[in-house]
């Protein structure tokens, strides 16, 4: 068990020590990505509706701009690795796919927060609006960002070409997001589009982020549906980390 | 065919343990191609086995399945008597692996990156950080030690890797195609540090096209065709199985030319038969052993 926490360890290390040399460009990924949500958030209130609506885009732009940040970032990160042939140093070294699949993540979520940080800090001024914050957002978010991960994994380590995961990347998180009813209701989907929504974790994400920013709603039971499906994104994605070539 | 100087070989042997042991392995991709057929190798603890032979020849696919990066079809690898399939992680402490054209972490500096790998290898910080210093003084990477890995050439970037190999002092290492790339001064210098490396016991299985390399360097060959170890043993017991043993190298002209025969005196007796009177006697190099092999292999 030490060995398996001390190589996450590691691999987050290594991760973090590129953002000595690349911070410039971190930096400014962490600070576009939130402010433009930001704004694409704000432009999309009717005047006089900040009250009404501002939240619910507040919520929309936390969700999608940390979870879609977290799981392309990671895509990305990996397919580098992969085809840079970096990956084989790992692989060929005695540590545990677990332990770099932990790593790896927890470098995202480590730009996810820093995101959502950014996000929470510019909504008011951005926006307009006034949001509730309490404990409960932290670990929230932290599922938020971590819940796509999975697919990344899949994607980077299966994928046959650099070029190819990229685009899968892109692709599976922008059709989660536009899929995920935040910035709409459920309701307005056609019936088969509502059953596939329900396994989006954005979908109990938004309602539960926009329950604690606006202080109603239910809290709980979102945030267990979105621990569930995270924890199963999670782990299907990291049985299916290849560390080994068929 | 067994030679004296083969049997003599593997006398010397018969006490020390097998550090490196393939059976029946074999691998067939999924586009149907068959890289590796039943292959079978015993590599002695402390020996340095050469893999050659013709590019497709199977000789990546044999190293990967050996580290346990690629899954044969069947047949199984044994480092030291563990299972690489079955206890991966264990199999891998044995083994030090440069894999073919991979590149280190380019954002780390040397030391950073011989240190965090060598932690990954079960060193706790400080025992990490002292090797890593040793490691450096060794490949002589002292006066690059602000630079990251993206700005080494390309020799100092494999002597990273081959360094990074052997942080956690593994009694096997495994380098696929360990110098492709480099220029003959970093070749040199990267076989300087295996010959070092010979001389501390280390098991060395490498794959090369370099025939110089192979003889400067490898205590056997095996030659690789096809998929399936075509022949193994020293370089003396290669060059016995050969028709041409010797070879006399002489100028024709402007053009570099060459007799070549069973014996020193067959050879002799061609060049005074010409009239040649200015030549250099040799035995057949390895290259001249592989060619001869490979064309044979290829027949067969």
């Amino acid at each position: 068990m030490a060995k398996f926490v001390s190589d996450a360890l590691v691999v987050f290390q290594i991760q973090m020590l590129k953002t000595r040399t690349w911070a410039p460009f971190y930096i400014l990924s962490v600070l576009i990505v939130p402010v433009g949500t930001l704004y694409f958030a704000k432009a999309l209130i009717p005047p006089g509706a900040e009250e009404a609506v501002g939240t619910r885009l507040v919520t929309g732009s936390l969700v999608f701009g940390i979870g879609l940040m977290t799981v392309n970032n990671l895509a990305q990160l990996m397919l580098f690795e992969r085809f840079a042939l970096m990956l084989k140093l790992m692989i060929t070294s005695p540590i545990s796919r677990y332990s770099y699949a932990l790593g790896i993540v927890g470098f995202s979520l480590v730009q996810g927060m820093l995101t959502a940080a950014v996000l929470l800090g510019f909504a008011p001024f951005v926006v307009g609006v006034d949001v509730h914050l309490d404990w409960r957002l932290v670990p929230i978010l932290m599922l938020t960002a971590v819940s796509l991960t999975g697919i990344g994994i899949i994607i980077a380590t299966w994928c046959p070409s650099q070029e190819i995961g990229g685009m899968l990347a892109n692709t599976v998180g922008i059709m989660v997001t536009l899929l995920s009813p935040v910035y709409y209701p459920i309701e307005r989907l056609p019936d088969w589009l509502r059953a596939v929504v329900h396994l989006s974790p954005y979908t109990y994400a938004g309602s539960a982020v926009d329950a604690i920013l606006s202080g109603s709603g239910d809290v709980a039971t979102n945030a267990a549906w979105l621990a569930l499906i995270t924890l199963g994104g999670v782990t299907i994605g990291t049985l299916g980390l290849r560390w080994r070539e068929k | 065919m067994v030679t004296t100087v083969e049997e003599t070989h593997r006398a010397a042997r018969d006490g020390a343990s097998i550090a490196i042991r393939v059976r029946g392995l074999t691998k067939r991709y999924t586009n149907g191609t068959l890289a590796n057929d039943e292959i079978d190798l015993a590599v002695p603890e402390g020996t340095t086995l050469g893999l050659l032979g013709r590019n497709g020849a199977g000789k990546t696919t044999l190293a990967r399945q050996i580290t346990g990066e690629l899954a044969p079809t069947s047949g199984r690898v044994h480092v030291h008597g563990i299972d690489v399939f079955a206890e991966t992680m264990r199999a891998r402490y044995l083994m030090g692996v440069v894999p073919q054209e991979a590149q280190p972490y380019d954002h780390l500096k040397p030391r950073e990156h011989l240190a965090l790998f060598g932690r990954l290898r079960g060193l706790g910080r400080g025992e990490a950080g002292r090797r890593a210093d040793e490691m450096i003084a060794l490949l002589g990477l002292g006066e690059h030690l602000g630079k990251t890995a993206r700005m080494l050439s390309g020799g100092l970037k494999r002597k990273l890797l081959v360094g990074t190999a052997l942080m956690g002092d593994p009694p096997i290492l495994v380098l696929d195609e360990p110098t492709t790339g480099l220029d003959p001064h970093a070749r040199r210098e990267v076989w300087a540090l295996l010959r070092a490396l010979r001389g501390r016991g280390r098991t060395i299985i490498m794959t090369t096209h370099y025939m110089e390399e192979a003889e400067e360097l490898c205590d056997e060959i095996a030659l690789i065709n096809g998929g399936r170890i075509y022949v193994q043993g020293t370089v003396e017991s290669l060059r016995a199985r050969c028709q041409n043993r010797f070879k006399a190298t002489y100028e024709d002209g402007t053009n570099h030319a060459s007799i070549a025969g069973g014996t020193s005196e067959a050879v002799l007796a061609e060049v005074r038969r010409l009239g040649i009177e200015e030549f250099a006697l040799t035995k057949a190099s390895l290259e001249d052993v592989y060619m001869e092999l490979t064309a044979e292999a290829l027949g067969a």
